[in-house]
């Protein structure tokens, strides 16, 4: 009976850490989207300043959440948006406008792509 | 490479702990499903030491579902007869009065190679001594003698027991260590073991096997270069 009762611990455990994961990528792919909205409207005002302040806030919000994404995410999927995110400095300070979008736009579709392969739903069950 | 190193450790605690909680059933004779279960395991856990870009979380959490849910299902079939026969069969009767049921062999797909190699591994050479034979649910074959082969017993010798303590001899030291639980076994005190001890000139540290009985019967045998006096 102790195994059993550890059993249903550990599947307790395992749905909590489960729900957890699939919570993080939730909130981590809404707060990516918005961080991306305001760097995109820092460009429309054309202030450099708000721009570099916005990337800056983008690339720090992405460091912290990116160390705690590789717990529960495949690294690969991961690294792809490291990598969109570390030019994102350097475009948005020479005023790159349309490799800075284009690095933008690949970063909310490969946190989409994440978010929709995470959920249990029937599709990405089969 | 230190984190592979690492992460095989931490994945090699988990599954024996995982091990510890399917149980010793899971270590002897392997269910369909256990068998299943085992195999998955392994798979599993060598993904994530194989490749570093998967979490080991990736690993770790569908190693305990596959344990848990092996653990909930053993008690299911262990409470409910149907749930046993849906997940580990039924055993297969292929020698019924000594007649081969070769239809059921066809069934279990059992030539008549695996069913000698069976009988000989059970130390039986010819199939005429066979009254039945019953292959498990483990896939183990068990076979039941006609009543001429069978192993003379004391009950049907009609041998009265001598009505002395029956058990069986379990080690109460092993490699110069005393075991407590083995003199317990046999009812016998330490008082006892050390004036055997004594008696032989030798130390706990000096024996390298010592099993005893109920009836304080006993074997040592002495570390080798030590002798006794």
């Amino acid at each position: 009976m102790k195994r059993v009762v550890i059993a249903l611990i550990m599947l307790l455990a395992i749905a909590g850490i489960s729900l957890y994961s699939l919570k993080k990528v939730e909130s981590v792919y809404h707060d990516l989207n918005n961080h991306i909205d305001l760097v995109i409207l820092a460009m429309d005002e054309n202030n450099q300043q708000s721009l570099d302040e916005a990337v800056e806030r983008l690339c720090l919000f992405w460091k912290e959440e990116e160390s705690k994404l590789i717990h529960i995410l495949r690294h690969a999927q991961i690294d792809e948006i490291t990598k969109s995110i570390s030019r994102l400095t350097a475009l948005a300070h020479h005023r790159e406008d349309a490799h800075l979008l284009a690095e933008l736009d690949s970063i909310r579709w490969q946190i989409e792509h994440i978010w929709d392969s995470e959920p249990p739903t029937w599709q990405n069950l089969f | 490479m230190a984190t592979v190193v690492l992460r095989t450790l931490i994945l090699y605690i988990c599954i024996i702990f995982a091990m510890r909680i399917m149980g010793k059933r899971q270590l002897g004779e392997l269910q369909p499903g256990e068998l299943v279960v085992t195999l998955l395991i392994s798979n599993i856990a060598t993904l994530s030491i194989e490749d570093t870009n998967i979490p080991l979380l990736g690993s770790i959490l569908p190693i305990f579902t596959l344990v848990s849910c092996e653990v909930l299902v053993s008690l299911l079939t262990l409470k409910s007869m149907t749930a046993r026969k849906i997940i580990s069969g039924n055993p297969c009767i292929i020698i019924r009065d000594g007649v081969i049921d070769q239809k059921e062999m066809k069934n279990l797909r059992w030539s008549i190679n695996d069913l000698s190699e069976q009988l000989r591994q059970l130390g039986i050479f010819d199939i005429q001594e066979v009254d039945y034979a019953i292959i498990e649910t483990s896939g183990v074959l068990s076979a039941y003698q006609k009543f001429d082969y069978r192993t003379a017993s004391a009950k049907t010798m009609d041998i009265p027991a001598n009505g002395e303590p029956d058990a069986p001899p379990v080690t109460v030291i092993s490699d110069g260590q005393l075991i407590m639980e083995g003199l317990r076994f046999c009812n016998l005190t330490r008082e006892w073991l050390d004036s055997i001890l004594l008696e032989k000139g030798l130390k706990i540290s000096d024996v390298f096997l010592m099993s005893c009985d109920r009836r304080a019967q006993y074997y040592l045998a002495v570390k080798e270069g030590r002798s006794t006096p």
